[in-house]
């Protein structure tokens, strides 16, 4: 998914596992890449990039704060703990590394099924009082099931069923919340209820897991229906377990790291390959906060002239 | 097993890679992008070369899908033919992008435009844009359809070939006197076959037969798509309808991926006649070469044509 652009997505939104580990706009640094074909029966491709780890566009790594889609980002950073880390590239620690294998299977004239591994390392900055020495690992798998019939016309019928599941690793260094080094609890620190100072959490590894499945149906030319099933959950950390609280509001589990599945229906009419018109209805259901229900209506045409797209 | 003779056993298993790797009777790997353009080089090839088309042979060559088998296919091409007017823009340059073969990218040696010399219709005059659909600023690429301007692009080929693999040279050369000799001879057949139709008037729902209808003197009376690639309107539809009966249009001509259901109520409507062609060799029993084929297709036209 992470490769693809916003226009050619099935949904209006990206499914929430890329939204929390590979940040709303994907992971895509500047960097380079290298890959070799493989001299198998089928075909067979091992990708490794190396890129920037900085910026707002490597979410869980230190371009970590910020995250798209989850509107309650604004509360509390990513495990109740600044990033500190304003480090450029220096040494090859500081790169993330991003390998991946795919290989792809005609089961038949009209079937095509993609099998992907990816991984991701690199340094994060989340706490970082140790001198921002944390790392996180990201590892996923994705397969994808495609159904085109050997008489298509304009590209239809056709049918895709995708899926990806995705664990992250993240070290997460100590913070002391106690950032004007007072002692005292002041405003915008964290307090340690058990002890009513400014919170000191100790550092840690959390883990977190996600996955999405969608199937879509091209079932006329022009015109498809999608379902996508979006679920996201995680260990609990030592930290949500603390007796913390900001503004005296007592705080519990992590709204960014919390469990949420999402259930979505589309449709898509495209009047020409140049526009597109699009109704889908959201389920959310975030714990802790509760579900909503959304509609989305979404138009878009493109300018220009625009290139070929991959599988 | 003395250290001698490990050393003579990996030799010989090295011997034989290579061996295997480099068969003694070359094959020249010939990729196309669609069945037509694979059937004159099949056809050239005077049984030296090895052919795969990327499309299927009855699916709509301007949305095949680009799978990942594809890029292993083009990666091991010694020879990529091309239509060269745009028809497969839609997917095949990514495919050659990934497929990281230089014999076949741009500028490379094995990258054949079959498309090259020839004259094409609908090249565009003035600048191209949305608003005219989804056009080939390049000419229509249809041109297949056309049997001598297949001809022309076999004997293309066969240079091409022997350029690539002179040692079979001779080979491609009379491959190629053969075809040309027989489609000579079916070009007679056919243009006999439907002279009597001369100027008579049919309509198609893209424009994928015009290199045919302008071969043999027919006419085009109209397109069921208003406009390339854009999908007919029921306004379109009902204005086209009285249209084709005022020319008193006999053929509605439609490629067999194309869904029937409109063409047929324009044909019912218009008193014509609905004639479902295969749009590629292959696509059909008995039409596996690029002869069979067009005796096929030209045969059910003329059949349709002689009704009352």
């Amino acid at each position: 998914m992470n490769p693809t652009h916003i226009h050619t997505w099935d949904f209006v939104d990206s499914p929430l596992v890329n939204g929390r580990f590979l940040g709303g706009d994907g992971l895509r640094n500047p960097g380079a890449w290298v890959s070799w074909l493989a001299p198998t029966p089928f075909y067979s491709e091992l990708f490794v990039n190396v890129q920037n780890s900085g910026g707002g566009t490597a979410a869980s790594f230190r371009g970590g704060g910020h995250h798209h889609g989850e509107e309650e980002a604004e509360e509390l950073p990513f495990a109740y703990r600044h990033a500190d880390n304003d480090r450029g590239v220096r040494n090859f620690t500081d790169l993330l590394i991003a390998p991946r294998y795919v290989a792809a299977f005609e089961l038949t004239d009209a079937q095509t099924l993609l099998f992907g591994a990816s991984a991701a390392f690199g340094p994060n900055n989340v706490g970082g009082e140790d001198a921002g020495g944390t790392r996180t690992q990201l590892y996923g798998v994705d397969l994808t099931w495609k159904w085109k019939p050997a008489n298509q016309s304009g590209g239809f019928p056709f049918v895709s069923w995708q899926t990806e599941a995705m664990w992250r690793r993240t070290e997460v260094g100590a913070f002391d919340w106690d950032e004007d080094g007072d002692g005292l609890l002041s405003d915008g620190e964290v307090e340690d209820l058990d002890t009513g100072a400014p919170a000191t959490l100790d550092a840690e590894t959390l883990n977190d897991f996600g996955f999405y499945t969608q199937v879509v149906y091209g079932f006329r030319k022009g015109w498809t229906a999608g379902l996508r099933y979006d679920w996201l959950d995680r260990d609990s950390g030592r930290y949500e377990a603390r007796n913390l609280a900001l503004a005296g509001e007592a705080l519990g589990r992590d709204p960014l790291r919390n469990s949420r599945w999402r259930l979505s229906p589309a449709l898509t009419w495209y009047p020409s390959e140049f526009s597109k018109l699009r109704l889908q209805y959201n389920l959310d259901d975030r714990r802790d906060i509760g579900t909503d229900h959304s509609v989305w209506l979404q138009f878009e045409f493109i300018l220009g002239a625009h290139a070929a797209h991959k599988f | 097993m003395s250290p001698l003779s490990s050393r003579w056993l990996i030799g010989g298993v090295l011997a034989c890679t290579l061996l295997a790797s480099f068969p003694a009777t070359a094959e020249l790997n010939v990729v196309a992008t669609l069945p037509d353009l694979g059937s004159l080089a099949e056809a050239v090839g005077g049984g030296k070369v090895k052919v795969t088309s990327l499309a299927r042979p009855t699916e709509d060559a301007h949305f095949v899908d680009a799978k990942p088998s594809f890029i292993r296919v083009l990666n091991r091409a010694d020879v990529l033919l091309e239509g060269g007017a745009d028809l497969e823009i839609g997917w095949l340059p990514p495919l050659v992008q990934a497929a990281r073969n230089r014999k076949i990218v741009p500028g490379g040696e094995g990258l054949i435009n079959a498309a090259q010399g020839l004259e094409l219709l609908g090249v565009a005059t003035g600048p191209v844009d949305r608003s005219q659909g989804d056009v080939h600023g390049r000419g229509n690429p249809h041109y297949l359809l056309d049997p001598v301007r297949a001809g022309q692009v076999a004997a293309h080929l066969a240079e091409a070939f022997a350029r690539l693999e002179p040692a079979n040279a001779g080979a491609f050369a009379a491959a190629n006197r053969d075809f040309q000799a027989a489609l000579k001879e079916k070009v007679e057949a056919w243009t006999k076959l439907l002279a009597p139709h001369q100027g008579t008037k049919v309509v198609t729902y893209h424009k994928s037969f015009d290199y045919l209808l302008d071969r043999f003197g027919l006419q085009l009376a109209g397109t069921i798509e208003p406009k390339p690639g854009i999908e007919p309107s029921p306004s379109h539809i009902t204005a086209l309808i009285p249209r084709l009966k005022e020319q008193g249009v006999k053929v509605v001509l439609i490629e067999d991926h194309r869904p029937a259901k409109t063409p047929r109520y324009v044909a019912e409507q218009a008193g014509a006649t609905l004639v479902v062609l295969p749009h590629f060799p292959g696509g059909h029993k008995t039409s596996e070469t690029y002869l069979e084929w067009m005796d096929h297709l030209i045969g059910e036209l003329a059949a349709a044509l002689r009704q009352p």
